[in-house]
C-alpha cells in the first residue's frame, strides 16, 4: 500500500474537524472525499497534502511515517486548492512556470515548449502572454490545472499523488471531460488521485469513496467502499 | 523528590489542575507579598537613613529597582512559557505567557515612571536619554508589540502562536538591544550618573530593598496566577469541568 | 543539493523580478514616499540656524525605515490571497530558502530605489561626498537587516486585512540595534573617530540576521497560513 492512513484526527481551535479517518491507497487508485459543506473535506485534503503538522494519527507513505516537516521531497504531491495560486499581475506563462517550478521542484526553467504544450492541453493556447487578471475565473482555474499535464505519473515506484480540492469547479463541459481524461491517464500510469467534488463526475474509473459526516462525539467517520463505473 | 516535582510540573499543564490547585497558592502568595511590600515600604520610607548625596529622594528605589528587575524577569518568563507552548503545544503555557505580558508591561511602565520621578529632584530632568531608561523604553515597546499582536488576531491558536514567536524573537534580540543602547550611550555622554545603589549601602538601606524585591516578586507571582486563572475561565467557560466546578461552588 | 537550493532561489527571485518589472508601482511607491518625507523634514526646521548636514544622516535612516515598514505589508499579501504562499509549505524546496529569495528581491527593489535616491537627497542637505559614500555603505547593510525584520512583521500579520500600524509596532523595536549602529557610525565619522569597529558590528548584525531570520520568518508563515 503506498498511502496508509490510520486513525487520523485533526482539531483546530478546540473544535474537532474530523476524527478516526482510516484509508489506504495504492498506485493507480482514486479516492473521492465526499461530505456536506463544512464537514472537513478541505482540511482532510490539506492534512494529507502536508500542510499541517498537528494532526493525530498515522500517515505512512511508502512505508515511511511522515509529518509535514519531513515532507520536503519525499512523496511527489501536487496540491491544487480552492485558490489557484495564480498571480493576477503575471502572464499566463509566468504563472504556470512559477507553479510548476515550485510544486515539481523544477525551478525557473526556460523551456517554453513544455509550458506551451501544457497550455495547449487545457485550451489556453492563445493566451500565453495575457496577464492573468484579464482572464475569467474558469480560465485561471485552467492555469492551475495545467500543472497536472506536466505531472502525470512516470515512475511506477514513486507515484505522483494528485490532491485536488474541487477541481471541477468553474469548468465548462469541455473542461470537465478534459479533466476526467487527465485523471484516467494519470491513474493508468500508476499515479494516485485524491479529490473532492460535489457532483458525481467520475465514471469509468474505479473510485473509492470516503464520506465525512458531521462530527459528533459518539460517531466517527467511516470508510465506504463503493465502486462506480 | 525529582519525580514528585516532575509529576507536579506535568499536572500544571492541565488547566483543570492549575485552576483548582493554584487557588490556595493565590491566597497565600497574595497576603504574603502584600505584607512584605508593606513592611519594606514602611521601613524604607520612614526608618532607613537618608542618603548622604541624594537626601530623601533615593527612597523611590524601593519601588523602582524591583520594578525594573521584574520587568526583565517577566519578559524572560513570558518568552520561556511561549517557547514551551510552541514546542510542546501545552495550552497552559500559552495562558501563562498571556498573563505575563500585561503584568510585565505594567512593571516596565512603573519602572520608567518611578525612574522619571527619581530623576527630577536628583538630576533636574524628568527624562534623560541614557542607556538604562532607553533600554527599558524599548522593552516596553517589545511588550506592547506582543500584547497588540495577540489582541488583533482573533483566530484561536494562530494569535497564541504568533505572539509566542514574537516573544521569543524579542528575547533573543534583548541582549543585542541592550548592548547597542549601551554603546550608543557611551558615544553621547560619559557615564556621569550611576543609578545603581552604591556598593557600600548600609544594611538599614538594603535589607528593606531586599524585602521589597522579594515582596514584588511574590506579588508578581500572585498576579500571574490570578490572571492565568481568569484566562482559564475565559477560555474554558464552555467545558464540562467548569460547569461542574460552578455547580459545586454554588452549592457549597 | 546545492543545485536544488539554487533552483529554488532562482525561481522566487525570477518571479519577483518579473513581477517588479511589470508592476513598477509596487516598489516605486516606497521610493516616492522616501523622497517626499525627506523633503518635508527640512521644511519643518529652521535651516538657517541648524546645520542640516548634522541631522541629515539620521533623517535619511528614519525615513528609510518608515519606507520599508510601510511597504512591507504587501510583500506576502497577494501571494497569500491567491494561494501561492500555501504551495511554499508543501514544495520540495525548504521554506527558508524561498523566504531568503523573496526578501532579497524586495530589498533589491525597495532598498535599491532608496539607495539610488540617497545621493540626490544628500546633496540637498549639504553633505560632503565622503559622507554620502558612508551613508550609502551603511544603508546597504542596514536596509538588508530592515528588509528581513519587516518581512518578519509582514509574515506575522499576514492573516489580518489591515496590518499597517501593527507591522510598525512589531518591527520597530527589532530594528533598533541596526539603527543605532548605523547612525552611530555616521555620528562617529562626524567626530572623526575610527569606523572599522562600527562597520564590523554592523556586518555581524547583517550576518546574524541573514542566518537566523529566514527560519523565524518561515515559522511565522507557517503559523499564519495554517
Amino acid at each position: 500500500m503506498y498511502l496508509e492512513v490510520s486513525n487520523l484526527s485533526y482539531r483546530h481551535d478546540n473544535r474537532v474537524i474530523f476524527d478516526g479517518v482510516c484509508l489506504s491507497m495504492d498506485s493507480g487508485e482514486v479516492l473521492w472525499v465526499k461530505g456536506g459543506n463544512g464537514h472537513g473535506k478541505t482540511t482532510l485534503l490539506r492534512v494529507l497534502a502536508g500542510f499541517y503538522s498537528n494532526f493525530k494519527g498515522n500517515i505512512r507513505i511508502a512505508g515511511n511515517q511522515y509529518s509535514h516537516f519531513e515532507y520536503q521531497g519525499i512523496p511527489k504531491m501536487v496540491y491544487i486548492g480552492h485558490e489557484n495560486g495564480v498571480h493576477p499581475n503575471l502572464t499566463v506563462i509566468d504563472n504556470l512556470k512559477s507553479l510548476v517550478g515550485l510544486s515539481l521542484g523544477l525551478g525557473w526553467f526556460n523551456d517554453e515548449r513544455i509550458i506551451e504544450h501544457a497550455l495547449n492541453e487545457v485550451g489556453l493556447n492563445g493566451f500565453e502572454d495575457r496577464f492573468a487578471h484579464t482572464l475569467s475565473a474558469g480560465q485561471r482555474r485552467r492555469i492551475g490545472l495545467a500543472q497536472l499535464v506536466l505531472s502525470t505519473n512516470k515512475d511506477a515506484d514513486q507515484p505522483v499523488v494528485w490532491v485536488l480540492d474541487e477541481p471541477f469547479n468553474a469548468l465548462d463541459e469541455k473542461g470537465i471531460s478534459w479533466l476526467r481524461r487527465m485523471l484516467s491517464l494519470h491513474v493508468d500510469c500508476g499515479g494516485l488521485v485524491i479529490f473532492t467534488s460535489h457532483q458525481s463526475v467520475i465514471e469509468q474509473l474505479p473510485v473509492t469513496v470516503l464520506e465525512l459526516a458531521n462530527f459528533k462525539p459518539s460517531t466517527s467517520q467511516f470508510l465506504v467502499n463503493e465502486f462506480e463505473g | 523528590m525529582w519525580q514528585a516535582f516532575k509529576k507536579w510540573f506535568h499536572q500544571m499543564g492541565s488547566p483543570i489542575f492549575f485552576f483548582q490547585g493554584m487557588k490556595s497558592w493565590e491566597f497565600y502568595l497574595g497576603w504574603l507579598s502584600f505584607l512584605m511590600i508593606m513592611i519594606a515600604l514602611l521601613w524604607g520610607l520612614f526608618y532607613a537613613p537618608p542618603d548622604y548625596q541624594q537626601g530623601d529622594s533615593f527612597r523611590i528605589i524601593y519601588i523602582h529597582v524591583p520594578s525594573a528587575s521584574l520587568a526583565m524577569t517577566m519578559y524572560a518568563s513570558m518568552a520561556i512559557a511561549s517557547g514551551i507552548f510552541l514546542v510542546w503545544r501545552i495550552k497552559m503555557a500559552d495562558m501563562i505567557a498571556e498573563a505575563c505580558a500585561p503584568i510585565g508591561a505594567s512593571f516596565t511602565f512603573l519602572a520608567l515612571v518611578s525612574g522619571a520621578i527619581w530623576g527630577k529632584p536628583t538630576w533636574g530632568t524628568w527624562w534623560v536619554w541614557d542607556a538604562r531608561l532607553t533600554s527599558m523604553l524599548i522593552l516596553l515597546f517589545l511588550y506592547l508589540g506582543v500584547i497588540v499582536l495577540r489582541e488583533t488576531m482573533t483566530v484561536g491558536f494562530r494569535s497564541s502562536r504568533a505572539a509566542a514567536l514574537l516573544a521569543i524573537i524579542g528575547l533573543i534580540n534583548l541582549p543585542i538591544i541592550k548592548y547597542s543602547v549601551d554603546w550608543w550611550n557611551t558615544l553621547h555622554q560619559p557615564a556621569t550618573f550611576k543609578m545603581t545603589e552604591k556598593p557600600s549601602m548600609p544594611p538599614e538601606m538594603w535589607i528593606p530593598l531586599l524585602i521589597s524585591a522579594l515582596g514584588h516578586y511574590l506579588w508578581a507571582g500572585w498576579a500571574v496566577i490570578r490572571l492565568a486563572r481568569i484566562k482559564i475561565i475565559n477560555r474554558e467557560s464552555d467545558s464540562k469541568w467548569f460547569a461542574e466546578w460552578l455547580d459545586n461552588r454554588s452549592s457549597a | 543539493m546545492l543545485a536544488a537550493y539554487f533552483k529554488g532561489f532562482q525561481l522566487i527571485w525570477m518571479r519577483e523580478w518579473t513581477l517588479a518589472r511589470a508592476n513598477k508601482v509596487d516598489w516605486f511607491n516606497a521610493l516616492i514616499f522616501f523622497v517626499m518625507c525627506i523633503s518635508i523634514l527640512p521644511i519643518t526646521l529652521d535651516v538657517q540656524q541648524l546645520d542640516l548636514a548634522h541631522i541629515a544622516p539620521s533623517m535619511i535612516w528614519i525615513v528609510t525605515l518608515l519606507s520599508f515598514m510601510l511597504s512591507a505589508d504587501l510583500w506576502f499579501k497577494l501571494d497569500f490571497e491567491q494561494g501561492y504562499l500555501h504551495q511554499w509549505l508543501i514544495s520540495p524546496f525548504p521554506v527558508f530558502l524561498l523566504v531568503i529569495a523573496k526578501v532579497f528581491a524586495h530589498w533589491f527593489f525597495v532598498g535599491g530605489g532608496i539607495l539610488l535616491a540617497t545621493p540626490f537627497v544628500a546633496v540637498t542637505m549639504n553633505l560632503s561626498i565622503s559622507e554620502v559614500g558612508l551613508i550609502l555603505a551603511t544603508l546597504i547593510l542596514g536596509t538588508l537587516v530592515m528588509a528581513f525584520v519587516c518581512a518578519l512583521g509582514a509574515a506575522l500579520t499576514l492573516s489580518l486585512r489591515q496590518a499597517g500600524v501593527l507591522l510598525v509596532i512589531i518591527s520597530m523595536p527589532l530594528n533598533v540595534p541596526v539603527i543605532i549602529y548605523g547612525t552611530g557610525l555616521l555620528n562617529q565619522f562626524d567626530q572623526g573617530l575610527s569606523l572599522s569597529g562600527g562597520f564590523l558590528i554592523l556586518a555581524s548584525i547583517v550576518c546574524a540576521t541573514i542566518t537566523f531570520m529566514p527560519f523565524a520568518i518561515a515559522t511565522a508563515l507557517r503559523i499564519s497560513i495554517e
